[in-house]
């Protein structure tokens, strides 16, 4: 074990001191820190802008821009009586009638609410945008308006009972959404959507649900903007689990999908902790939210330079030693080539293990430096039936190398190919290329085979993350969309597993008989 | 070189006894090569070569480009497994036992590679880590036997090849091995660095008892190293013989060249005497005459009106011997 331990020190050494790996392990590095602080700035500004939203000064200038574009609305805008048929009876309604384009009528509804807004609101009361609901209801306000006006752009003759009684709803809906707003109330805001979603036949809507159980607990409209935010994502997120419960059926990539026994565990578990969230008032602002969608794009970044390390030191190891001559002096010593080849590949995954650690490491101090440690969110998981916490650095670390489990395979691989060859450009190259055209032979069998032969393609049982940490995506009230979003599948956790150990034992195997039966020339 | 031709397979003759001297009949070697064979394709690179080498000995290992040397070396070393064979290291067979076989080898393939980016100290520390009982004095000892203490700690990418041979030897004999394999070590070297290098493998041969096998080819320095040596030709060993043996019939074989007014005329009168005579260089003739002869050869010469401006005896080399041995295959440095 003596040699083993000697030769592993040999090649932490050799590793640690070649120029390129420095140079990468540099860049992987400033890529932890930079990055973060990069996006932290930009995310920062986009918050600061945010900040003027919806102020009166906000109104005035939209207004004034409306004003200046559309000019004199009278030119292309009339009321006449136009006379619809309901039931065999004519009946005679005064309409607006447009000789405008779509645009041109939006503006129209935004500006005869933002007038109606700058005239009527009390700003000082209740300022727009520092409440969930005072935010929601001037937002909505607008749409609905614009909804209601473009409806006068539909042709006269097309104007029956059915689209009258719309209309007439719609227009309720509206001045229910504008009661909603002056008076700071959730009950007409509740009303004014659920007329909404008449007038548009919308049946499966669960957005009065969520504002009912918000004005349980935020009788007064007192809750904060994010607040809010995330107590209605968490009760769409609880409502959609249970409707998945209840039918049996989950959505992957829009088909319909017959949940597994351990999708529905999940969906169980989930709505646990989104119970506890709501509970344990677990929300998060919206710099929370950014430090971890820093994070999020970080890691994508990050994995680049961490393929170029890893791939750099594994498909190296052997290759190059072979192709400087260096390699005699490990055949030349008396230790077997088994275990130069085991010191070899410990040395690797030491290197894929340090490096995915301290990258996380360094994203975690990077976010937490700049957005304060205390808005970065924990971690809730299902234990033994009740919900636990586990805090972000370690979930970042562990979830960071479940993450990165398709690099370390493709690693082995380049490892592999450097046991057969003295050219490292090769060995480097081939992996590089066989790992950018991974998902190809995914895409191929997914379009032109059964779908059964998907769960067998490689990578698709290479992305554990969401196996591994099912409830990641509650952590906010919207999932994120990943920048390399994949083909999913259903496979089972231990199916993933087993096929990850068995493709890698096969090249492991591959790679140490070529290894140790081979003549170095 | 005509001269000893004419009687050059009494060399081999002298030397065909492989098993070399009897004297160390008793003496575990320090490597015994049995039957080695290794085939690639049609060609077998080496075949059946076996020959011993003891404690104390510097042992040259001789032949032309593609003749089979660095084959066995790399089949002694466990760079190449051979097809056939049997490698003994200090009566350790290497097959079963063989990090204690290889525990006591050392030795430089082809060229000494080490890692560039290291420094020569570095390299020493990393392969002095692979053997057991190494001391850091011994490391220091070694930098300071091959005269490279003061650039020590200098990468090895910034070496000269004459530096990194003695980095590579250096590298080679930190663990004291009792087998020492240098393939080619005098390459790069200035003369003063062979001398060194000579003297250095002379003392760890003959003082500290270690066995060391030298493949060359620059032959004057094997004669000047060498206690004896072994000559492969198209993969099979053609003679193993000891230099001490080899000297003695190159004396004893060797005739004398005349430098003479008229060679022809000189080449007739000697001949026409029964005297064995050849035509040597532009002037020369050889005559193949034992000492206490070449007198009267003068004579005859001089009373045939035959002017003589120089009597040189004609001394075999070893380059000689390699060349009819191996039918002038070789690669002179």
């Amino acid at each position: 074990m003596h040699k083993i331990n000697a030769l592993y020190t040999n090649e932490m050494i050799k590793i640690i001191r070649r120029p390129s790996v420095i140079f990468v392990l540099v860049l992987l590095a400033l890529s932890s820190i930079l990055w973060p602080i990069l996006l932290s700035s930009l995310l920062m500004m986009s918050m600061d802008e945010a900040e003027l939203y919806y102020s009166r000064e906000y109104y005035e200038d939209r207004l004034k821009n409306i004003n200046d574009d559309i000019g004199n609305a009278d030119d292309y805008m009339t009321v006449e009586t136009v006379s619809i048929d309901v039931n065999g009876t004519v009946k005679d309604v005064p309409m607006t009638l447009y000789s405008a384009d779509y645009d041109q009528v939006n503006a129209l509804a935004y500006k005869e609410c933002f007038e109606d807004i700058l005239a009527n609101y009390d700003f000082e009361k209740y300022p727009i945008g520092k409440t969930w609901l005072s935010y929601m209801t001037a937002m909505q306000y607008t749409v609905f308006n614009q909804d209601y006006y473009v409806m006068n752009l539909d042709p006269v003759e097309e104007r029956d009972a059915a689209w009258l009684s719309n209309y007439e709803t719609m227009g309720k809906a509206v001045e229910s959404m504008r009661k909603a707003l002056m008076q700071h109330e959730y009950e007409p805001y509740r009303e004014a959507v659920i007329l909404s979603c008449k007038a548009h036949n919308i049946s499966d809507y669960s957005e009065p649900e969520n504002i009912s159980r918000l004005a349980a607990t935020d009788p007064n409209g007192e809750l904060g903007f994010s607040e809010g935010e995330y107590l209605v994502g968490y009760y769409t997120q609880i409502s959609d689990k249970k409707t998945k419960l209840d039918t049996g059926m989950g959505y992957s990539f829009d088909l319909p999908r017959i949940l597994t026994e351990e999708q529905k565990v999940q969906n169980a578990n989930g709505i646990k902790i989104l119970e506890y969230k709501i509970q344990k008032h677990n929300t998060y602002d919206r710099i929370s939210e950014g430090a971890v969608e820093v994070i999020s794009i970080t890691r994508e970044i990050n994995q680049f330079v961490l393929i170029i390390l890893l791939i750099l030191i594994a498909g190296s190891s052997v290759s190059q030693e072979m192709a400087t001559g260096s390699i005699k002096s490990l055949i030349i010593a008396p230790v077997r080539r088994w275990k130069i080849f085991t010191a070899k590949l410990m040395s690797i995954v030491t290197w894929m293990l340090a490096a995915s650690i301290i990258m996380s490491i360094l994203v975690f101090i990077s976010i937490g430096c700049y957005f304060g440690f205390d808005k970065i969110p924990t971690y809730l998981f299902v234990a033994g039936g009740a919900v636990a916490e586990m805090p972000f650095i370690f979930y970042l670390i562990l979830s960071d190398l479940v993450k990165n489990i398709w690099i370390f395979f493709y690693a082995l691989v380049a490892f592999m190919i450097s046991c057969f060859t003295k050219n490292t450009g090769v060995s480097v190259g081939i992996s590089v290329g066989m790992l950018l055209a991974h998902s190809m032979p995914q895409y191929f069998v997914d379009t032109k085979l059964p779908r059964v032969f998907l769960e067998f393609t490689p990578y698709a049982n290479m992305n554990l993350v969401s196996q591994c940490f099912p409830y990641a995506d509650l952590m906010f009230a919207e999932q994120g969309v990943s920048l390399f979003e994949n083909i999913s599948i259903d496979n089972p956790l231990w199916f993933s597993i087993a096929y990850v150990v068995i493709l890698t034992f096969v090249v492991l195997f591959i790679a140490y008989d070529e290894f140790t039966r081979k003549d170095f020339q | 070189m005509s001269a000893w031709k004419a009687s050059g397979s009494l060399y081999i003759n002298a030397c065909m006894n492989h098993e070399g001297d009897k004297m160390k009949e008793n003496v575990t070697p320090a490597l015994s090569i049995k039957n080695i064979t290794k085939i690639y394709g049609k060609k077998r690179a080496a075949d059946a070569v076996s020959f011993d080498i003891y404690p104390g000995e510097i042992f040259g290992f001789l032949g032309p480009n593609g003749a089979g040397k660095t084959t066995v070396i790399k089949s002694i070393l466990g760079f190449i497994f051979p097809d056939e064979g049997e490698v003994m290291i200090n009566g350790y067979d290497v097959k079963k036992d063989y990090e204690k076989a290889m525990a006591s080898v050392g030795g430089i393939v082809e060229n000494p590679e080490m890692y560039q980016n290291l420094s020569a100290r570095t390299n020493i520390e990393m392969y002095a880590r692979l053997h057991d009982g190494v001391t850091k004095e011994m490391i220091d000892n070694v930098i300071n036997e091959v005269g490279l203490s003061a650039r020590a700690k200098e990468p090895i990418r910034k070496y000269s090849l004459g530096m990194k041979q003695r980095i590579g030897l250096a590298q080679a004999m930190v663990h004291r091995p009792k087998l020492l394999i240098l393939d080619e070590p005098t390459n790069g070297l200035d003369p003063s660095g062979i001398h060194q290098l000579r003297d250095i493998l002379k003392k760890y041969a003959h003082e500290e008892g270690a066995a060391v096998m030298v493949s060359s080819h620059i032959l004057t320095e094997m004669q000047l190293l060498c206690d004896r040596v072994g000559i492969i030709d198209n993969g099979k060993l053609i003679t193993v013989c000891s230099l001490e043996e080899l000297n003695k019939q190159m004396d004893s074989t060797s005739g004398y060249s005349i430098k003479v007014s008229d060679a022809e005329k000189a080449q007739k009168i000697l001949s026409d005497n029964k005297i064995p005579v050849s035509k040597g260089e532009e002037g020369y003739v050889e005559a193949e005459v034992e000492e206490d002869e070449i007198a009267s050869a003068v004579r005859m010469l001089v009373t045939a009106g035959v002017d003589i401006f120089e009597v040189r005896k004609i001394q075999s080399t070893l380059e000689d011997v390699f060349l009819q041995v191996t039918g002038g295959g070789i690669d002179i440095a």
